[in-house]
């Protein structure tokens, strides 16, 4: 695989290699904090200096667990988050697709794309009271639905833009010999540009419902008893009074779990398609 | 003959594809936006509905004489120019590093992922926490070091420096992965060519792999640039645009005038002028950048 000549330059990587170290413990450090906090009393999580070794505790994860509906916010995210990214990229695909090809765009594509990317610029805020308004006389409050159209209006226009993209950079000659070879027009995408653009659509697909799972706002104001989300489980233990550290963070550790499991999923697809792409190419 | 056929069946391949996505995509953005608009013409308080009525362009007038808008203004400029710069040479120097020949970059990778996996309530919260002038874990550090406390968000002078770090730590991995995806994408035989002509590595990377990438590369900043204007949740948990108004960009200044002060039809006039205004710089990022939509 790797044919590339290995050249001598040892301070180089040296330097590189303590330079991306260095960026990475920036990064992880209030992770870390986070994680910590999880598993500290109340009382050390706020004492001055910062305990770094304490006694630590499960008691905040317990508490999680048996005093919220933990489970129920991750199944309300888990189907909000997993709709919005599956309609989501269906219909974005084949869009960016046919927009990232000179032979298939129709005239005034210019204006589409443009137009698509003005979905984007409406401040979140403005969405919130007409949708609210609509979503209420069409008893849609308190659903899955109405949460996913939400998030539906993000990750469209972000879809087609990125993957359009990365479509862009497949050359033209991989699917003009699939056609020439007989392929119709459908046949050549699923064959061709599905699996070489995969890195591009998971990549997407990744921003997309990591989007829809995380998001806050729109869910705050359309969701109810029944369909509550992670981010709304981790807003709850932030009282009017003080905040309870434990609670908190532990609720946000263990909403990771389900976004690095689908990133698992996702990764796995996405080196598939590399490989494919390889064969092919 | 053979001709036209082609083109009939390409027009149905491309309206197939195409249509399903845009007509979704346009219904679902057309009520709100519209709905704004409307209302941005009307003097609606939102405690007397029944009040409503139509004023033209009274809100947009009010607006540019409010000096506290025209502040917001210009905030939001210097905010998003700090934080989109930053958030370019962070991003790209990472994916470089990343796709370079060090060892453990896999694992590195899913490092630079996790800050925007992490709730961005939890984000906001936790650097609160962090940034406490008593019980800080930021100051705990500089005082190792002998710099004494320092108000973080809470002071006027820092308070816009401090917000733009968190903003910059939360999306610079969106930056990250679409740049690594990029310069992941192009194809081996390309950099062999130039290998073959002796390009060094550092020629690679100005003259073949940052050409080749730059539609992705203007997209990820075009996006940065949009949300980062638009950008609410994390200040507004951070600092409710304080202390005084120093961190109160357009996306706050309309969100109190909305929810604050239930001057709906002034808060919609705002949204529509940040809307216009981020479009205007979207159009010029497309135009100057590079962004070729005809392409």
């Amino acid at each position: 695989m790797s044919s590339k000549a290995r050249r001598k330059k040892g301070y180089g990587v040296w330097v590189k290699t303590i330079l991306i170290w260095g960026f990475a413990v920036l990064y992880l450090f209030p992770l870390v904090w986070t994680f910590s906090l999880s598993l500290k009393t109340q009382v050390d999580a706020l004492s001055y200096p910062p305990k770094f070794i304490s006694i630590l505790t499960l008691s905040n994860y317990v508490k999680v667990w048996s005093e919220s509906d933990f489970l129920k916010y991750c199944l309300n995210s888990l189907i909000i988050a997993l709709s919005a990214t599956v309609i989501g990229l269906t219909l974005a695909t084949p869009a960016a697709y046919v927009l990232s090809r000179k032979r298939y765009k129709p005239k005034g594509s210019k204006y589409i794309l443009f137009g698509v990317l003005s979905t984007r610029v409406v401040p979140q805020i403005t969405f919130m009271i007409p949708f609210f308004i609509l979503f209420r006389k069409l008893r849609l409050i308190d659903t899955h639905i109405s949460v996913i159209i939400m998030h539906l209006t993000i990750i469209l226009g972000f879809g087609i833009w990125m993957m359009k993209s990365y479509f862009q950079e497949i050359p033209f000659e991989l699917e003009e010999s699939a056609l020439i070879d007989g392929c119709n027009y459908f046949t050549a995408f699923r064959r061709i540009i599905l699996p070489l653009g995969a890195p591009g659509i998971a990549t997407t697909a990744i921003f997309s419902f990591n989007y829809s799972w995380n998001e806050f706002l729109y869910s705050l104001i359309l969701t109810g008893k029944n369909t509550k989300t992670v981010p709304l489980g981790v807003y709850n233990w932030v009282g009017y009074e003080e905040i309870n550290w434990g609670g908190l963070t532990a609720t946000a550790i263990l909403a990771l779990v389900p976004i690095l499991i689908f990133y698992g999923f996702v990764q796995r697809g996405l080196v598939r398609g590399l490989t494919m792409g390889a064969v092919k190419g | 003959m053979r001709g036209g056929l082609q083109e009939r069946e390409i027009r149905r391949f491309r309206w197939a594809m195409l249509a399903p996505g845009l007509i979704v995509l346009f219904a679902i953005n057309a009520v709100p936006i519209i709905d704004t608009l409307l209302t941005s013409f009307n003097d609606f308080y939102l405690p007397r509905p029944q009040q409503e009525k139509f004023i033209g362009l009274a809100n947009y007038v009010n607006l540019f004489k409010d000096a506290r808008f025209l502040s917001a203004l210009g905030r939001t400029f210097k905010f998003v120019a700090l934080v989109v710069s930053t958030e370019i040479v962070l991003g790209l120097s990472i994916a470089i590093l990343l796709t370079s020949d060090i060892k453990a970059s896999k694992a590195l990778r899913s490092v630079f992922l996790l800050p925007i996996i992490l709730t961005p309530i939890t984000t906001a919260f936790m650097w609160r926490i962090m940034f406490s002038p008593t019980l800080g874990v930021f100051n705990y550090f500089l005082s190792l070091v002998g710099i004494e406390p320092q108000q973080w968000i809470y002071s006027v002078d820092q308070a816009l420096p401090s917000v733009a770090m968190v903003i910059t730590w939360c999306k610079t991995p969106f930056m990250i992965m679409v740049f690594y995806t990029g310069l992941l994408s192009i194809p081996d035989d390309v950099i062999d060519a130039a290998m073959i002509d002796g390009a060094s590595r550092w020629q690679q990377m100005i003259h073949i792999k940052l050409p080749l990438i730059r539609p992705v590369f203007f997209v990820a900043i075009l996006f940065q640039l949009i949300d980062t204007f638009k950008e609410f949740d994390l200040t507004f948990i951070l600092t409710r645009g304080g202390p005084g108004s120093t961190t109160e960009w357009l996306s706050v200044y309309t969100y109190l005038n909305s929810f604050g002060f239930l001057k709906m039809g002034y808060g919609s006039a705002s949204a529509i002028i940040m809307s216009v205004l981020i479009t205007i710089i979207a159009a010029l990022v497309v135009k100057f950048g590079g962004v070729n939509l005809e392409q």
